[in-house]
């Protein structure tokens, strides 16, 4: 080993030394070694000798006290610290992760939507079905709630008295990706249509003993992060409505959203 | 000849402290979604719950109550008051992966029904999970009361089992229940399982259907459960400290609001 790589070493260890964090030190020696050897080359390069070159640069380089006093202050070890915390919070997240996956046995949620009303024949000679796509939006409790897509259709058989019903998409979409799908339109969402009749929910129809089969009911069909998709259906149209209104009220509170059955939906 | 030296530099420290935090950020994100999205506390559970059911208001609880256990999850009845308007049932697990909070895939049940005019209000409870609770153990019958003096309460009802159950046993049944005040604002009355088979039972059975009048989708058991398909009617007395009875309350057992 030449002499001069052992005692820049020595200057660049007692330099270091000052630095409180120690896993910045082995960084700092490394780069004051280069720094002086960088400046030990060009002295050698002008034509010094080995001996003249390492002296010249002990002495441009100072004393290693100072030096590591002044180091010492810019290299803060709260940040080091910090540095070192952070690693360890992000190890100890992934290892969380891990354990959750494993203790829900990677049984994850189903996340998506799929095709709405898959059962229904769209192409069906025995009905008409016209697309809807009704613009109104309401808000309740943070939830935004829509009607992407409402499916009217006519059934003609012609052995049976005509049957009309709506098959509709509600959509509510909440900020907080744990708010939940909002349970409570599924038991109190009714509808009315422009020429009075009331389309009980499903959940209340047998207290109010109905007996002409109307009803609003329906089932939850998918999530993503922020949206939740029902699909319900309002069953046994009055062939004179123009429009149903559907009504949410429980407690004080309340919104409506409104399907024009007469909007000009392409026939499919 | 000059050898070129490329250093990359590397990212200062507030930098890479900034990109650790947010990969933290980002994997406790990702295992809280894995778990669920549970509350962190049964209250937390039931505030979303409220919002879950569109109702805008912020229930007070008047009891938390350990329930049974069942596969090893510790899950809470909460009964909670929503002024003079309604009152509720929430049963929640703390049911998350590692047990890391409740309510997780929104597991829990949320019951509402009407308080009564009368000073007290009586629901049984269908249990957590729904309708299982009596079967394994204890019916629970809770009476919301506007009494703060009354320090003991006395609960009697009669089943009258319908005649379309079907059962060839089928006889009306009377209870009479007592307990002391617990918590301010409810009564709570616990009903042991009768020892006879529960398979073949009308007791047992109207007994279930009973705590299922609070759950919005038995309408149509409920209707032909009882006899002429009226919910049957409790009678509560209550007694202050000085065993003296201070009211007598006939109500019909509370029904699900929608």
């Amino acid at each position: 080993m030449e002499w001069h790589i052992l005692s820049f070493d020595n200057w660049c260890f007692h330099a270091a030394a000052h630095i409180r964090f120690k896993p910045d030190r082995p960084a700092v020696e490394q780069e004051l070694r280069e720094h002086m050897e960088d400046h030990f080359n060009a002295l050698l390069a002008e034509g010094k000798t080995a001996q003249e070159a390492e002296r010249l640069t002990l002495a441009a380089m100072g004393d290693a006290d100072e030096t590591g006093a002044a180091l010492a202050r810019v290299h803060k070890p709260y940040l080091g610290w910090l540095y070192v915390a952070a690693k360890w919070v992000v190890a100890l997240s992934a290892i969380l992760l891990f354990m959750v996956s494993c203790s829900s046995g990677f049984d994850f949620p189903a996340f998506g939507f799929s095709e709405p009303f898959p059962m229904l024949d769209l192409e069906s000679s025995s009905s008409e079905t016209f697309l809807l796509f009704p613009q109104c939006k309401a808000q309740r409790d943070g939830y935004t709630f829509s009607v992407p897509l409402a499916i009217h259709r006519i059934r003609k058989d012609d052995d049976r008295a005509p049957y009309e019903a709506v098959f509709f998409v509600l959509e509510a979409v909440h900020p907080l990706p744990w708010a939940g799908f909002p349970e409570g339109v599924r038991c109190s969402l009714s509808a009315v249509d422009s020429v009075g009749n009331l389309y009980p929910n499903r959940s209340l129809k047998y207290s109010l003993a109905d007996e002409a089969y109307r009803e609003v009911g329906g089932n939850p069909r998918g999530r993503t992060l922020l949206r939740y998709r029902y699909e319900l259906w309002i069953s046994n149209l009055d062939p004179a409505a123009e429009w149903v209104e559907l009504r949410y009220e429980r407690l004080g509170c309340s919104f409506t959203l409104c399907i024009d059955l007469t909007e000009g939906g392409k026939r499919a | 000849m000059k050898r070129l030296r490329i250093k990359v530099k590397p990212l200062a420290r507030p930098a890479r402290i900034a990109l650790c935090a947010l990969a933290a950020a980002l994997l406790f994100l990702a295992a809280y979604a894995v778990s669920g999205y549970p509350a962190f506390s049964p209250e937390g559970a039931l505030r979303r719950a409220e919002r879950r059911a569109l109702i805008s208001m912020r229930g007070e609880i008047l009891a938390e109550v350990p329930q049974m256990l069942y596969n090893d999850n510790q899950t809470r009845f909460l009964l909670v008051e929503y002024g003079d308007a309604a009152a509720g049932f929430y049963g929640v697990a703390q049911d998350a992966p590692l047990k890391l909070g409740w309510g997780a895939h929104s597991s829990d049940v949320f019951y509402l029904f009407p308080k009564s005019a009368g000073g007290a209000t009586v629901a049984a409870y269908p249990g957590y999970p729904p309708f299982r609770s009596f079967e394994d153990e204890l019916l629970w019958i809770a009476a919301f009361d506007d009494f703060p003096q009354a320090v003991r309460a006395e609960l009697s009802f009669t089943l009258v089992p319908s005649d379309s159950l079907g059962f060839p046993d089928a006889a009306p049944v009377s209870y009479a229940l007592s307990s002391e005040r617990e918590y301010a604002g409810i009564f709570l009355f616990s009903l042991a399982a009768p020892e006879e088979n529960l398979e073949n039972s009308s007791t047992s059975y109207v007994l279930q259907r009973l705590a299922e009048c609070v759950d919005p989708w038995s309408a149509q058991v409920r209707a032909s459960t009882f006899a002429g398909g009226v919910l049957p009617t409790a009678t509560v007395v209550f007694y202050d400290a000085a065993g003296n009875a201070i009211a007598t309350v006939e109500t019909q057992f509370a029904e699900a609001l929608v």
